[in-house]
């Protein structure tokens, strides 16, 4: 049997085990499920930042956030059902998608990251000054599912199934001209230009695409949580966001899901017995840097495979540098 | 607005970029010569005006609180620097990745120890109250902050421009490889500079303290006010620093005064503006 075959059966048996979980624990966990595969589905969609376009951003809680705000408050001033208020809340996020871009795009390394987060910092200000329009502290009134799959179990099942839709649409991104193209910057800026493509083009492309899919991620959780907060916009929770991709491992399609997984149920278990789940971050992201910088997958993965090249061909990747240094 | 009030809303705004120098001079000095963003300097100015407020409390010398923030900051953020950023030296990502760890596990910690609630530091007895400036009644402790940033400015020059430790400061930001192909030893210098961008901050949060209180975000948000003003100014950049947090300061203290709602949008406007002509910040480039 095939690689590709055995992953494509290996995927599949995951998710049909992951559909048949509220047949296997109770009401709780199916909820920590729930959190988790929209994490899951925030974690790869930010991978085609860090992963594909080699650009880290620390920022995505800003769009995940601006999303769960913009579903509830259709769905309050607005009156609208579920599904016009998300495709709503999509549209709205790619737009501010599209000024975190504009920011960001020319530079890479730790200009990227330093714009990233103090736009995704811009969100969280927002959400908790401009008390008028996102009710401040107190946050704002959601919960509103999809009519019909109102109950925790069905709409466990619609998360799923939006998680797996975009991970096929994700994957086949990844493989089409334009995830090439994106890729093709990643390594070699350089080269792109001198083929007449604009590398910071390209990365536009590769981050409104990861923030319509943290949209998408941003409705799923309004419709999960009964409040959507200002802690939702947190520089922490951009961090978890990030934390998920890297340990989870960049450089595979569904490590940052499992990276998802694993945070989300170890949050769950943590919160519960110390208050210290900051802590027990920062120790694993310290942790993940130092021992495990290809994450879960990428670790297991190359424990699995011994390579089969005895000498493999090194992505020839231009150094980052922050621009305007050195 | 009328002219006193304005009068008065520039000087606080002044004061506020004095401060936010005092923070943001170290950020900046790191980055230009170890290529670090560190992260964990909010959580270096957080740490220092916990420090202080526990000196304080103690001895009640408002001197020895400074010190003991500004030396204990230097002192651990030179710890972390052996034990944990040394290992990862020279690949830019691990380096920023690592600093976030340390300050969410910095941070929580300091939470644990010291609670949510936000602590002020009062001001010593020496600058307490006000004083009358031209004809505007403004609280001495701000001014003796504008003191204070312009004298540190002024220090932070003169160690890079005129003696033998600052050419070598700058010789290493220019060709570190070259630097250490003459015998000197690059890994110190750099260590030497982490420690002094630590201490800027531990001080500044004795300072900060006294300005804003001391409590769980305020790392955070320090941060945030170091990034603006490097972004702003130029990363990298002294000038570019102090340029930064002029423009920082006086945006903040009039965006409190005329828009408290949109206080993020007002501070960010002037950023993204910033980024899209300039990428680099306004004085972008080298110390």
């Amino acid at each position: 049997m095939s690689d590709r075959n055995r992953n494509v059966i290996g995927v599949v048996v995951l998710v049909v085990a992951a559909a048949l979980l509220p047949y296997i624990v109770g009401e709780y966990w199916v909820g920590i499920g729930t959190e988790a595969a929209i994490f899951a589905i925030v974690a790869i969609g930010l991978n085609v930042l860090i992963g594909l376009g080699g650009l880290v951003s620390v920022g995505h809680a800003g769009l995940f956030a601006a999303s769960a705000y913009a579903t509830s408050l259709a769905q309050q001033r607005l009156d609208l059902d579920f599904v016009t208020s998300g495709l709503v809340a999509i549209t709205v996020t790619l737009l501010i998608t599209a000024v975190f871009a504009v920011a960001a795009v020319r530079t890479t390394g730790m200009y990227f990251l330093m714009i990233t987060l103090a736009a995704g910092m811009l969100v969280w200000g927002l959400a908790h000054r401009w008390s008028s329009l996102t009710g401040g502290e107190n946050g704002s009134v959601s919960g509103v599912r999809p009519g019909g799959l109102t109950r925790y179990y069905q709409y466990y099942w619609v998360v799923l199934a939006v998680l797996v839709v975009v991970a096929l649409l994700l994957w086949a991104f990844q493989r089409s001209p334009a995830g090439m193209r994106v890729r093709a910057t990643r390594d070699s800026a350089a080269r792109m230009t001198s083929l007449g493509y604009s590398p910071a083009g390209q990365r536009f492309v590769a981050f409104l695409v990861s923030g319509a899919v943290t949209g998408v991620a941003g409705v799923l959780y309004a419709g999960y949580y009964p409040v959507v907060s200002p802690s939702t916009a947190h520089l922490s929770m951009s961090i978890l966001f990030m934390l998920m991709v890297i340990a989870g491992g960049s450089a595979v399609f569904l490590g940052p899901a499992v990276g998802a997984v694993v945070l989300t149920v170890l949050r769950a278990a943590v919160s519960a017995e110390t208050a210290r789940w900051a802590t027990v971050m920062g120790v694993i992201l310290v942790a993940v840097v130092l021992f495990a910088p290809e994450g879960i997958t990428g670790t297991v993965r190359d424990r699995l495979r011994p390579r089969r090249d005895p000498d493999p061909p090194v992505a020839v990747r231009e150094p980052v540098t922050a621009q305007g240094q050195r | 607005m009328s002219g006193g009030e304005l009068l008065l809303t520039t000087f606080n705004g002044l004061s506020f970029a004095g401060l936010l120098f005092l923070v943001a001079s170290g950020f900046t000095l790191i980055f230009s010569l170890m290529g670090v963003l560190n992260l964990a300097h909010g959580t270096f100015y957080l740490w220092g005006g916990y420090i202080g407020l526990v000196t304080l409390a103690a001895t009640g010398s408002w001197l020895l609180a400074l010190l003991a923030g500004a030396l204990g900051v230097a002192l651990g953020g030179g710890v972390l620097e052996r034990l944990v950023f040394r290992r990862v030296r020279g690949m830019e990502l691990n380096e920023v990745l690592l600093s976030v760890g340390i300050s969410l596990v910095l941070a929580d910690l300091a939470l644990a120890q010291f609670g949510g609630d936000s602590l002020t530091i009062a001001p010593p007895a020496a600058l307490a109250g006000s004083i009358e400036l031209g004809g505007l009644v403004v609280p001495r402790f701000r001014l003796a902050v504008i003191v204070a940033a312009v004298l540190v400015m002024i220090g932070l020059a003169v160690l890079l421009r005129r003696t033998r430790v600052g050419a070598i400061i700058r010789a290493g930001v220019d060709d570190e490889e070259m630097l250490d192909a003459l015998g000197l030893n690059v890994r110190r210098v750099a260590a030497a500079v982490f420690v002094l961008g630590a201490l800027l901050a531990g001080a500044s949060g004795v300072v900060g303290g006294v300005f804003f209180g001391v409590y769980p975000g305020a790392d955070a948000e320090m941060l945030l006010f170091a990034l603006v003003v490097v972004v702003v100014g130029g990363l990298g950049s002294l000038h570019g620093a102090v340029v930064g947090s002029v423009v920082v300061g006086l945006v903040y203290s009039f965006g409190v005064a005329l828009a408290p709602d949109l206080l993020y949008f007002v501070l960010f406007g002037p950023m993204l503006l910033v980024l899209v002509v300039r990428p680099r910040g306004i004085l972008g480039g080298r110390l």
